[in-house]
């Protein structure tokens, strides 16, 4: 028995008076500036858990540079930002700069840019073709930002929390897009991220990532 | 010391030492029993072996004195005459209440340490422990200075209670024994004396005798061990701590080959597997029976005839009121719970209607700050506590003489736990153990008449012994190369030698070195992985200082979720609950915990700042792992009292709802699976009672929804216990009895069970405690998370994600995989009841309402899904009936 309501690969919605269309690959495109957001990547995550003897496969990092590929592909792209903790710890010379390092050289006239979140201590020394943007930047309508916070007047872009629900009957947890007024919180891009449970308000909603596709929930 | 302590006593000198604790028995009022002096026969020989017996018998003295004997026998030569040399001098007057210390009360005191400054770090311990460090010698100098005697216990809250009866014999026999702990409770005293081995007698946990073997310079010290004795075997037995201990015990023969090793079980369905397991090197190893068991009385508190009386639940607390009459029949009691959240519970409710001052009442669980269970042992034993409410934590070993009676709360589980649990009371050979019973809901009627019949044929439940778990074996390799390395083809050997291990190929080893070296599969190092490394003599060791770090804190086969210690503001600790639990409160919410209640105050650092709540109410934390199934051997005999109920007084009691049973449906009948369907409001139900105990019912319940999903896809909720399972589907499907005939086939069990297992995610449940024992998870440590390792933090979810999409084929997938098969899903328990239920016929019924059977099932509401759609169907489906619900 089918749900009323398919999910579906994208959504578009009006954020703060603009076109906006939500990736069920965890990505927000903003189509009036050409450009693909994304927060929390968290590069290294599993570098950082093998050199202290925990041992995991290589290949998470791969894996979410290809979900980005094809997001930037699908969305026609021109700009990428990343709204902080690009990186999970320190930048050593290690699998997934290189890694990172031939994605960036197959997407050279893609202009990346990134707010520094705070896993991002070596950003600014890792050399890894990404504009830093600082910690905070507002346009137009918006207020970019890696953490969350009250703005007086913008529509707060965020990340940090990794937002996910978890629905009746099932253990696992999903990452959303967390969608209050006033603020709009992605997603974690990288697949290998846990997260913090949100349950939305009344005048709150999540869009439900789930295996590429999107999902509505409201409060 | 001049004369050496090693070699062989002479038989003058052991048949006077044996003669002088026989002494020792007869000015306390007692006589050595015959299975007691066969002990210590048998150690004298030196054997080793297996103690059946129960609990309060006598156990302790009949394995500590063999050791004993042949100390004694060393240190007090023919002639008696104390030995003295020019180092000794007296330093105490003997207290009266030990007449014949005199003999050896030759104190050594060192120049590096004085007495006062030992007896300072002695924190924690008792006074009485306090004199017999002043009255033993410190022999840190001397070169004989060895470990001797290891006494191991599965349980922290018993170590304390053996090492006061150990030290008992010690003190009145005058020898000049240290006896030590080493557990998580430990003291940082003892904690030092024990890896340094300046300890004779060391009493220890499987997981801290592990982390001692992490210390090179210890394991030196094992070498002189002449006995270890396991106590409370039968609980280390069945799972993978008693696997830890397997192979901790396989090092120790092979650091001290001569060592003596005897183990102390309660009476058990496979004594001699037992005993295998203990001494796979020792085949004909005597099992020496000990007294015969008590006899059991088991009574229940039933409820008044006309009553309203639960179908379901699992608190009981309707009982309340006739729970506090019984309670004040006697002047001290233990009620014994089954999970650590009943427990709160219970003492939340019974604290509210307490007609005596609060402090004679107590609360005793494994998630309690050490002081706050040592209070309230110290209480049940000066009397000044009138009711101790428990959980397992209580079950073993310690020895209780104030306690007057034992209440159960809730199912009995098994009969091996009932006759354990009634053990409990006025310890005195010969008395026979009695037990009253608290029903939580009508059902439980059943199991107490059932678990009677049961104990009465002496059908105790066997526990099944752990094979070939690699998350532990990998743990133990990592251990020994941080104890100062290991070669492989010798240590394979070794781990060969266990009974978990006997049948390691050389493959599945070849994966356990690649993991703890390579971090996988043996062609692909993962990128940057160091754990364990070969060094230039091809010896495995572990080199780097964090990892060591890391292992040393998580060692230990005992999974916990992330643990988040409570404390109150102004300091002083009450113990940890799960983090998935402090994580829904915000500062300011009440809660119940360690019978109090409580407010959160903030949240750091895996710390929870609590202050007392003047209200009294808030959640009370649960503790995953709770739920314990029936045993197979009571769920069957649940089934046998339903067909045929007898004349006992739960069964009288029963007689209403089992006419109700029959009117409405009909009762479980020989040779018959009673089905029943339901329509409810929530949607359609299929209830099937095989009575195979919960987890078949499990396993059968994933199966089923498959091979139903299959005929035609769908999503399914469901629900099982010990007496059968719920299915229910989305929407208006309903199977029919040809339908479900079909189902009940054992042909394609193994491939459709893995299929479900994709779907059910039962491997990544199972996952948690693999990846914990393996080392892949972080430990999760109360209150002290070093910055190191919080970049480290992530859920054994995601790692299973992680590794099945990009290592597949890990050893620790498998291993999860196999659990779930073995020991979750008990698969030939499984199959055997699938060629049973396949030979009968199908009694489908439709009642007008649930039943007294089916009601509880549907209670349980949603305990798992399986499905045969995809995620984002499933997730639609959830997230649009969440906003139904909201929006009605």
């Amino acid at each position: 028995m089918a749900p009323d309501r398919a999910p579906q690969v994208t959504l578009d919605r009006t954020i703060a008076g603009e076109a906006m269309r939500l990736y069920g690959d965890r990505a927000l495109y903003w189509p009036a500036r050409q450009r693909l957001m994304i927060a929390d990547l968290h590069l290294g995550k599993g570098d950082v858990f093998r050199r202290a003897g925990i041992s995991l496969p290589a290949g998470g990092t791969s894996g979410d540079l290809a979900r980005l590929d094809r997001l930037v592909g699908a969305s026609g792209a021109r700009e990428l930002w990343m709204l902080g903790d690009v990186l999970h710890g320190p930048a050593h010379d290690t699998a997934w700069q290189r890694t990172w390092r031939q994605w960036r050289e197959r997407h050279s006239g893609l202009h990346v840019a990134a707010l520094v979140g705070n896993h991002d201590r070596a950003l600014a020394r890792a050399e890894l073709g990404i504009e830093l943007l600082g910690e905070a930047i507002d346009e137009g309508p918006f207020a970019f930002r890696h953490a969350p916070e009250d703005h007086p007047a913008l529509h707060v872009l965020c990340g940090h929390l990794h937002p996910c629900v978890s629905l009746p009957g099932m253990r696992r947890r999903w990452p959303v897009f967390w969608l209050r007024p006033g603020l709009t919180m992605l997603p974690a891009f990288s697949a290998f991220t846990g997260g913090a449970l949100v349950s939305p308000r009344p005048d709150e909603a999540v869009a439900i990532c789930v295996q590429g596709q999107l999902t509505m929930l409201r409060g | 010391m001049t004369a050496p302590l090693k070699g062989a006593p002479s038989r003058r000198a052991l048949a006077a030492a044996r003669k002088r604790l026989g002494d020792w028995f007869t000015e306390r009022g007692w006589k050595p029993l015959p299975f007691q002096r066969r002990m210590w026969g048998l150690y004298l020989d030196g054997g080793s072996g297996l103690l059946h017996t129960p609990t309060g018998s006598g156990k302790t003295l009949a394995a500590f004195g063999g050791p004993l004997i042949e100390a004694l026998a060393l240190n007090l030569p023919a002639g008696s005459v104390a030995r003295r040399t020019e180092d000794t001098l007296e330093t105490r007057t003997t207290p009266s209440s030990f007449p014949r210390r005199r003999e050896s009360m030759d104190v050594v005191v060192d120049g590096s340490t004085s007495m006062d400054s030992r007896l300072r770090g002695n924190d924690g311990q008792t006074h009485a422990s306090a004199i017999s460090l002043a009255s033993t010698k410190s022999r840190r100098t001397s070169p004989n200075a060895s470990l001797k005697v290891l006494w191991i216990t599965p349980l922290r809250a018993l170590a304390a209670d053996t090492l006061r009866a150990l030290r008992e014999p010690i003190e009145a026999l005058g020898l000049d024994w240290q006896v030590g702990l080493r557990t998580g409770d430990a003291s940082a005293r003892d904690r030092r004396l024990a890896r340094a081995g300046r300890l004779d007698v060391l009493v220890t946990t499987p997981e801290s005798l592990s982390l001692l073997l992490s210390y090179p310079d210890t394991s030196a010290h094992f070498s002189g061990v002449q006995c270890v004795i396991v106590d409370e075997w039968h609980e280390l037995l069945g799972n993978k701590r008693g696997v830890l201990l397997q192979l901790s015990l396989a090092r120790l023969r092979a650091l001290a080959p001569a060592l003596r090793i005897w183990g102390l079980s309660a009476t058990l369905g496979n004594l001699e597997e037992a005993r295998d397991v203990l001494l796979p090197h020792l085949p004909d190893a005597p099992l020496v029976a000990g007294v015969r068991p008590r006899p059991m009385t088991l009574h229940t508190l039933i409820p008044p005839a006309g009553t309203r009386f639960p179908w379901a639940g699992h608190l009981g607390l309707s009982q309340l009121s006739r729970v506090v009459e019984q309670l004040f029949k006697q002047r001290t009691s233990l009620l014994f719970t089954n999970t650590r959240a009943q427990a709160e519970l219970w003492h939340q409710a019974l604290s509210a209607v307490w007609p005596e001052p609060l402090d004679t009442l107590a609360l005793h669980h494994g998630s309690l700050d050490p002081k706050l269970r040592a209070a309230a042992e110290a209480g049940l034993r000066d009397g000044s506590i009138r009711c101790v409410v428990a959980t397992s934590s209580l079950d073993l070993g310690v020895d209780f003489p104030a306690v007057d009676q034992v209440l159960q709360v809730g199912s009995p589980k098994g009969a091996a736990r009932m006759l354990q649990r009634a053990g409990r009371a006025r310890h005195r050979p010969g008395e026979s153990g009695e037990i009253v019973c608290v029903p939580s809901h009508a059902l439980e009627l059943v199991e107490y008449a059932a678990a009677r019949r049961v104990v009465a044929r002496g059908e105790i439940e066997a526990r099944p012994p752990p094979r070939l778990s690699l998350d532990v074996l990998a743990q133990h390799c990592v251990t020994l190369a941080l104890g100062g390395g290991f070669d492989r083809d010798v240590l394979l050997a070794e781990v060969r030698g266990t009974h978990a291990f006997a049948g390691l190929d050389e493959l599945a080893w070849q994966a356990v070195l690649d993991f703890i070296v390579q971090g996988g599969r043996a062609l692909e190092h993962y990128p940057d992985f160091r754990r364990v490394v070969r060094d230039g003599e091809g010896l495995y060791r572990v080199e780097d200082r964090r990892v060591a770090f890391r292992h040393r804190l998580s060692i230990g086969t005992i999974t916990s979720d992330g643990s988040v210690s409570v404390k109150y503001l102004k300091g002083g600790g009450l113990g940890s609950v799960e983090e998935s639990f402090i994580a829904r409160l915000r500062p300011g919410d009440c809660f119940q915990f360690a019978g109090r209640s409580l407010v959160l105050v903030r949240l750091e650092n895996m710390t929870a700042y609590v202050r007392r709540a003047a209200s009294n109410d808030g959640r009370v934390p649960k503790w995953a792992g709770g739920r314990m199934p029936l045993s197979s051997e009571l769920a069957h005999e649940v089934q046998a009292v339903l067909a045929e109920p007898d004349t006992s007084p739960e069964m009288r009691a029963m007689r209403p709802l089992l006419a109700l049973q029959a009117e409405l449906s009909s009762l479980p009948l020989p040779g018959r699976l009673l089905v029943e369907t339901a329509r409810r409001r929530d949607g359609r139900h299929l209830f099937l009672f095989p009575f195979a105990g919960r987890l078949v019912h499990e396993g059968l319940a994933a199966l089923l929804a498959l091979r139903w999903g299959r005929l035609r896809r769908n999503t399914f909720s469901l629900a099982f216990n010990d007496y059968g399972l719920a299915l229910s589907p989305v929407g208006e499907d309903m199977l029919d009895e040809l339908e479900l005939q079909s189902m009940l086939t054992v042909d394609g069990l193994e491939d459709d069970l893995r299929e479900s297992l994709n779907l059910g995610e039962l491997a990544r449940r199972q996952f948690r405690e693999v990846a914990r024992i393996a080392g892949l998870l972080p430990p999760s440590l109360p209150g002290r998370t070093p910055r190191s390792m919080r970049q480290l933090q992530a859920s054994s979810g995601l790692l299973f994600d992680v590794l099945r999409q990009h290592d597949p084929g890990h050893l620790l997938l498998e291993q999860a995989e196999r659990e779930v098969f073995s020991s979750q899903l008990e698969v030939r328990r499984l199959r055997e009841s699938l060629n049973e239920l396949s030979g009968l016929s199908i009694d489908l019924r439709t009642p007008r309402s649930l039943t007294p059977l089916s009601f509880p099932l549907w209670a349980e509401s949603l305990r798992g899904q399986l499905s045969t759609e995809d995620w984002s169907t499933r997730v639609a489906r959830a997230a649009q009936q969440l906003e139904q619900r909201h929006g009605a």
